[in-house]
């Protein structure tokens, strides 16, 4: 088995794993997609609010009769598709929507915020805080499948194209006066053709890793796939871009997203899958304002201004957190 | 200064209304602003990038008009891809190295309207090119394909296979009892997944049993065959792999490496409109797990399969 393997400066996307009780095929009645159509950051929704956030689990695409789908999508504000948070217990999902086995997952949660940050401790609410935006999403376990075949003598699925990852975890932070942080990785996972393991995934993801499949460059690629793949935005979600009209990396943007996986694939069928993903938008000449010179407010306190490990979303899980969550008053 | 000769004139008055009429017509690479494309169907296309930069918006050109059945909407089109970067050139994903073409549902809901586009309204046997910025050339709702740049534009082309009824199949309903070591089949209605049952002793040998006999077209080494296929591990219920339980038909080459194993020998000189019983033993071909194309099936597992012929195109 081969490892994996930083493929260079191409390496995009991706996203979205996990969760819980109810799957959400995103139709958005109020979406508005960024201009050009661009929905790489995900749902970007009219409204008049200074902040925007997304996260969702799973999106597949190109795969038998599942549509374009994000499984557990949240989003702020909320929409009728996508609620505030999802949070999955420890017992494996069966992911089959429309019908269509695409894998099992457990453990899972994503969670979007405005105005406000996670308690840095579990079980405590979510701290109010004007200006901030918060997105993340993660599972324990991840098992996907393109489409997801399990194997009848036990193991690795036999799927044509198959990505099992544990504790996967990505989250977008974004706060008054600073640029957008992300975090992305996972504990260990793997790549799998047919039943046989190509690829290990290492446990500390490096930003934007990318691969082909299979690695041996003598050899047709069947999927091209980048993990922690990290892009700013501008505030309307659309790439920030250099001189040249190609996307830049932005250290100052106070918007973009992260993606777990990202994989595109030929072979019989064509498909497109992102596992876990987590998106925020904040205008900064509108939320500047609400900046704290020193963090020792009482409503921040202990709020890291990055995440302080690069493989663990730096807040309380979503359930625990959840109980406190309010709807904070826009700030226009 | 002399007046010049009446057929230099002419000439100079022809050169002059080619070079009006000519990028009009769409003979002109830089007017069209696309990417010169060159090779036969069914091989992988050499393709020069223009030096200028890519169009704003999505473009679509039938570099070659197939003699084949027209492409319908609802249909699922099976075709061979090879896409690259504009911008630098980078080849990224293509099915003729692969071996394995590949399925595309045109729905707009499981890859990019471009594909519609390019596609929908083509005869079988066609070669199309289609430009198109990253985030419209693969997936649908603007998602850029893994690894590609969001601001980057993606050249593909295509070489039509052909438009298949998702539910498409070589005959209807039957049944064929168990006999000579094959177990029974039972196609319950049009369209409908063959089951495979009464399974006696594991097979030694690939068998071949037609259970219908196709008129159409021969099957030739090399050719591209598109299936509806069902697979068992020997004595299951459960498909290991279908095209039933995804979009519907898929192509493959009519090559041994790129089948699974016993389907080459089963298929050689068949014709198109055959539904066919494999069987093949699990030391078939050892250690065997997928094809370059990810066709799979379980490890050293003896495993019957009904494939039924819906078409073949030389490639």
């Amino acid at each position: 088995m081969a490892s994996w393997r930083i493929s260079g400066s191409r390496a995009l996307l991706t996203a979205g794993v996990a969760l819980t009780a109810v799957f959400t095929a995103t139709l958005p009645a109020q979406a508005a997609h960024a201009p050009g159509g661009v929905d790489d950051w995900g749902t970007v929704v009219d409204t008049k609010d200074c902040v925007q956030a997304d996260a969702w689990l799973v999106r597949v695409k190109g795969l038998g009769k599942i549509i374009d789908t994000k499984l557990f999508q949240s989003h702020y504000p909320t929409t009728p598709q996508a609620p505030k948070q999802h949070a999955g217990g420890r017992e494996l999902i069966n992911l089959a929507p429309m019908g269509i086995g695409l894998g099992k997952v457990s453990a899972l949660y994503s969670r979007a915020m405005g105005h406000a940050h996670p308690a840095t401790t579990s079980g405590k609410g979510d701290v109010p805080a004007r200006g901030e935006v918060y997105a993340d999403a993660g599972g324990a376990a991840v098992d996907i499948g393109l489409p997801y075949i399990q194997n009848p003598a036990g193991g690795t699925q036999l799927s044509p194209f198959g990505v099992h990852v544990e504790g996967i975890t990505v989250s977008a932070y974004s706060q008054p006066g600073k640029p957008v942080a992300f975090t992305g990785g996972a504990a260990r996972g793997y790549i799998s053709v047919a039943g046989t393991r190509i690829i290990d995934i290492p446990p500390i993801w490096a930003v934007n890793l990318g691969v082909r499949i299979p690695e041996d460059y003598t050899q047709a690629p069947l999927a091209l796939a980048t993990t922690n793949e990290q892009v700013t935005t501008d505030v309307k979600g659309n790439p920030t871009k250099g001189p040249n009209g190609a996307y830049k990396y932005d250290p100052k943007a106070t918007s973009g997203y992260v993606n777990g996986i990202h994989a595109s694939v030929l072979g019989t069928d064509v498909a497109d899958v992102t596992v876990v993903h987590a998106a925020v938008l904040r205008d900064p000449k509108i939320t500047d304002k609400f900046a704290v010179a020193p963090r020792a407010a009482s409503d921040r306190a202990g709020v890291p201004a990055r995440p302080l490990s690069k493989s663990c979303a730096p807040f309380a899980p979503p359930r625990t957190a959840a109980a406190g969550m309010k709807d904070t008053s826009s700030c226009w | 200064m002399a007046a010049p000769p009446r057929r230099a004139r002419r000439t100079a008055a022809l050169a002059v209304l080619a070079a009006l009429i000519l990028p009009a017509l769409g003979c002109g690479g830089k007017a069209e602003n696309i990417p010169q494309v060159k090779g036969e169907f069914g091989s992988r296309p050499e393709v020069a990038m223009p030096t200028y930069p890519p169009p704003k918006d999505a473009r679509m050109k039938v570099l070659v008009e197939g003699e084949g059945p027209v492409t319908r909407k609802g249909q699922v089109i099976v075709t061979d891809v090879d896409m690259r970067i504009w911008e630098s050139g980078r080849a990224l994903m293509d099915t003729y190295r692969l071996e394995q073409p590949t399925t595309a549902v045109l729905d707009g809901q499981h890859v990019s309207r471009t594909w519609d586009q390019a596609l929908i309204g083509r005869k079988a046997g066609s070669r199309v090119l289609l430009v198109s910025p990253a985030t419209h050339g693969f997936g649908p709702h603007g998602m850029a394909p893994a690894q590609v740049t969001p601001t980057d534009h993606m050249v593909l082309v295509f070489d039509v296979i052909g438009g298949y009824d998702p539910k498409a199949q070589a005959a209807g309903p039957g049944t064929w009892p168990a006999s000579g070591g094959f177990p029974s089949v039972n196609v319950k209605a049009p369209g409908a997944e063959p089951v495979m049952a009464d399974f006696g002793a594991e097979p030694r040998k690939v068998g071949v049993r037609t259970l219908v006999e196709g008129k159409g077209a021969p099957l030739k080494a090399g050719h591209s065959v598109v299936m509806q296929y069902t697979g068992v591990v020997w004595g299951t219920k459960t498909p290991f792999n279908s095209t039933y339980l995804r979009n519907g038909p898929n192509g493959f080459v009519m090559k041994d490496a790129a089948m699974l194993p016993g389907w080459f020998e089963a298929l050689e000189g068949k014709r198109v409109g055959s539904r066919i019983l494999v069987t093949v033993p699990g030391n078939e071909r050892p250690g065997f797990t997928h094809t370059k194309g990810a066709l799979g099936m379980p490890k050293d597992k003896p495993a019957a399969y009904v494939l039924d012929v819906v078409d073949t195109r030389p490639r």
